[in-house]
């Protein structure tokens, strides 16, 4: 049986978030950005931005453009005809968000100013 | 028997979900290992502190009582969205028994398993349970994890082999003598302030507090440190002023047979003068490191 097979294990714990409706903000520099990474997959691919755990503050940012997913978990934003995914737990960290994108040679790329963090790493990719 | 929040991550993402919130590098730890790790605010300061071990492919996470919940949540709300992890609470259904002895063997040979061969953080899986042997700046005790409902017949076996279990405070007074803290001894310190920073991984990248951590590392400068007081006298929690005027701030004490232990934080330069004043009463310091 092993010590992992007995009795008394609850099921898997839930995370209870409150889901509210996102509202996305881009720089004109960032949907530039954006649409030169989408390079024409407009169509079948989606921009996913979500949050986890990390970072020296807390939270990590992620974004990653992927296949649109079928979980039905996610909130669908229209960006300049560009679909961008947030998912429902992520959504009361990331409603309100604003997406740049910078050209440097050190920590350039997008850069994400979000209202409801109380502090963020000098990095820029970590918010609590 | 001791009192802990038993967590059991499942799913191919656990290891990565517990390794960006510990300041302790987990991810390339070998299986049948434990190994300890510290939770940490933003600000670097403790919040919880926890064992970890690999078990047939999944996680068992054992962290303090009081933090519990808190500890399940951190973890749970930071699951990426596509990430495989999902927590149960085994509080219910694994008991620990801590055993302190200075012959360990005999417990195995009771239940006729001679040749075991305990090393530090090994993790030894018998049937059923699964044994630990951890090392603290005091001595070493073995860990047993075990089913709830086998718990009763195992603690006839220790019956048997002559162990016996203590009571709150002669557990309190024993755990003291071995030197392991509490959370309420570390809570809100720093990990270099209680002896930990082998707890710290600098190698491991981002994870809250990394970034006090990494200036600690390399410009920080230890006021206070948590220390083992051992005196006659007995003497309660709280906050004291030693006779040079130098603050103390014991945060847990047990006396027993005209011995008293104290776990107390006191300004480094105090600790190295060996002996302190403190209450009316001579005690012996001694500076707390935990490998």
């Amino acid at each position: 049986m092993g010590i992992l097979g007995g009795e008394g294990f609850s099921l898997p714990v839930v995370s209870e978030t409150e889901v509210v409706d996102v509202k996305l903000n881009f720089t004109d520099k960032a949907i530039s950005a954006l649409k030169q990474n989408m390079n024409g997959d407009e169509n079948t691919h989606v921009l996913v931005i979500s949050a986890q755990s990390g970072g020296c503050s807390g939270y990590l940012y992620d974004m990653k453009i992927i296949k649109k997913p079928e979980d039905v978990g996610f909130q669908q934003i229209s960006i300049d005809g560009i679909n961008v995914f947030v998912h429902n737990k992520d959504s009361s960290m990331l409603n309100g968000i604003l997406v740049d994108f910078k050209e440097t040679l050190m920590g350039g790329g997008f850069q994400i100013e979000n209202p409801n963090a109380d502090r963020a790493c000098g990095c820029g990719q970590s918010f609590g | 028997m001791r009192s802990q929040s038993v967590t059991l991550l499942q799913g191919n993402d656990s290891i990565n979900v517990i390794d960006r919130v510990v300041s302790t590098r987990i991810v390339d730890s070998p299986d049948s290992h434990g190994v300890d790790v510290l939770f940490c605010d933003y600000n670097g300061r403790i919040t919880d502190i926890g064992s970890i071990y690999k078990i047939q492919e999944k996680i068992l996470l054992l962290s303090s009582e009081v933090m519990g919940d808190k500890t399940r949540k951190t973890l749970i709300d930071g699951k990426s969205w596509n990430e495989h992890c999902d927590l149960i609470i085994a509080d219910e259904a694994i008991g620990r028994v801590t055993l302190v002895s200075d012959d360990f063997q005999s417990i195995f040979t009771r239940m006729g398993l001679d040749g075991i061969e305990l090393e530090r953080n090994r993790v030894i899986e018998i049937d059923d349970m699964i044994a630990v042997k951890s090392e603290f700046p005091g001595g070493s005790v073995l860990d047993i994890l075990l089913p709830l409902n086998q718990m009763d017949d195992f603690m006839s076996i220790l019956e048997t082999a002559e162990y016996s279990e203590m009571s709150d405070d002669r557990w309190n007074f024993v755990r003291l003598g071995v030197c392991i803290p509490t959370l309420t001894d570390i809570s809100g310190n720093l990990p270099n302030e209680c002896g930990m920073i082998n707890l710290i991984s600098n190698d491991k990248g981002c994870y809250p507090g990394q970034e006090v951590h990494a200036r600690l590392e390399s410009r920080g400068r230890t006021v206070k440190r948590l220390c083992l007081l051992t005196g006659e006298a007995a003497i309660s929690p709280g906050k004291y002023r030693l006779s040079n005027g130098s603050p103390a701030h014991i945060t847990s004490c047990e006396s027993s047979d005209s011995v008293s232990y104290g776990i107390a934080k006191l300004r480094v330069n105090d600790i190295e003068s060996g002996y302190v004043n403190l209450d009316g009463a001579i005690w012996k310091v001694e500076s707390l490191t935990y490998l």
